[in-house]
């Protein structure tokens, strides 16, 4: 790392905000006036600028999954909820609800042949005095239990048609719910199936490139040693012939003075 | 209508299940990458993020407001990040380069890109995770928050706990080391 012999107030600091662009205005146009005429931060800075840019190349790698987590309703709509059950049954609950306020507030329907009579409160009526039975009271009855019959023959029907009616709706969402799975689960498998492939052949060849660069780097470092060993095999060769042939020269001239 | 996160937020408190849910859409990716660049594995980033939003999902209620919901998710973030060192006791940011898949890579390249570039771009990112592994861990959260997060320096200051001038001090010792390291392994 060069020495930084730059002596800006707070220089680094300042160097760094300015490199982000996080800085003041004015001190960026103070820094910027400086880095003008100031080799070692200008040098410095495109070598950050430089550590920058590679660094902007470090993209993690997509995550498998689209999303990580999906939360649930803490306090779940009781509207939804609602519109989900039957009207019938609404309507039933509603009249349970009913009864048991009425049995909780003393509440006193009488329907007879005087009329519909409601009477309410906690305090009970004082008993009335025992009247004889009359003949013919069941038939007296006969009005309400008639009409209950035939809301209780109403609710019936109306049960009987909405559970037609869903049926016959099931019935013909049947097909169409029967081959659109299929037919979504193979285009999908098709796609995983597609994209497995598409990997293993970018796997394939980006290990063959590899492979190829791993290759050509151990050759060309296996004929470098062989040049280098060629060369020492030659100089040494080079240099016994020398030695041989001074020896030969020695012993010519040895031979030649005797 | 897209919502601010503030909006947002004021919903999931008031339980709307639905506002969290994009809250998560929106920062999951931020998360996932900062827990990746600070441990490096995939799968633990995933974990990572996942707990990150489901300790935010049952802390939402006593967010007050007083820093930015992404700071928050952030603080929470590298915490976790933080423990999940210390209790795997792991070295972060890969100096495991097998671990990092290629195929990851492959998947999630351009479709013009070619092999070569492919293999060029996996060196440089082992290049580079190798350099930020030897960072101490503070000027390596520096770093990958204002590097990737785009946070202010303030910002980081407030997140980590530490003063402005410390923040850039640890910017710049970070950025010295990288260029020392990167610039080494390009010779």
């Amino acid at each position: 790392m060069n020495k930084i012999t730059c002596l800006y107030p707070d220089r680094d600091a300042v160097l760094i905000a300015y490199l982000y662009d996080d800085i003041d205005a004015a001190d960026r146009v103070a820094f910027e006036t400086h880095v003008t005429i100031c080799q070692p931060c200008r040098g410095e800075l495109a070598e950050l600028r430089s550590v920058r840019t590679t660094l902007g190349q470090w993209a993690p790698p997509e995550p498998a999954r689209t999303s990580f987590v999906n939360f649930e309703s803490r306090t779940p709509n009781p509207q939804s909820r609602w519109h989900s059950i039957p009207v019938w049954a609404q309507a039933a609950a509603a009249m349970l609800v009913l009864g048991a306020s009425a049995s909780i507030a003393n509440l006193d329907v009488r329907y007879d042949r005087s009329g519909l009579n409601v009477r309410t409160g906690w305090s009970k009526p004082a008993p009335a005095a025992p009247t004889p039975p009359v003949q013919g009271e069941q038939s007296a009855e006969a009005p309400w239990r008639a009409e209950l019959s035939a809301l209780q023959n109403q609710l019936r029907s109306e049960i009987r048609q909405t559970s037609q009616a869903s049926a016959v709706s099931a019935a013909s969402a049947t097909p169409a719910g029967a081959t659109m799975p299929d037919a979504e689960f193979r285009r999908r498998a098709r796609v995983l199936l597609d994209e497995s492939e598409k990997r293993q052949q970018n796997e394939l060849a980006l290990r063959l490139v590899q492979f190829q660069n791993d290759m050509s780097a151990q050759r060309q470092a296996d004929l470098t040693k062989i040049n280098q060993n060629i060369g020492y095999i030659q100089r040494d060769t080079y240099g016994e012939l020398l030695k041989q042939r001074e020896g030969v020269n020695y012993l010519l001239k040895v031979s030649q003075t005797r | 209508m897209t919502w601010s996160d503030e909006e947002l937020v004021t919903r999931s408190i008031g339980g709307d299940a639905d506002s969290f849910n994009q809250l998560v859409l929106r920062w999951e990716r931020p998360i996932y990458a900062l827990a990746y660049r600070q441990l490096g594995r995939e799968e633990d980033a995933r974990d990572v993020c996942q707990e990150t939003f489901l300790r935010a999902f049952r802390a939402i209620g006593g967010f007050r407001g007083q820093a930015k919901f992404s700071s928050w998710l952030y603080r929470i973030a590298l915490n976790l990040c933080r423990d999940w060192v210390r209790r795997q006791r792991r070295t972060p940011v890969v100096q495991m380069p097998e671990d990092v898949d290629a195929m990851e890579l492959a998947a999630a390249r351009e479709p013009s890109e070619s092999i070569e570039d492919l293999v060029a771009r996996h060196d440089l990112t082992r290049v580079v995770e190798r350099a930020m592994a030897k960072l101490p861990e503070e000027q390596r959260t520096a770093i990958i928050l204002k590097e990737y997060h785009e946070l202010t320096f303030q910002e980081i200051a407030d997140l980590v706990g530490c003063p402005l001038s410390t923040v850039k001090t640890r910017l710049y010792q970070g950025l010295a080391v990288l260029r020392r390291e990167l610039g080494a392994n390009n010779q």
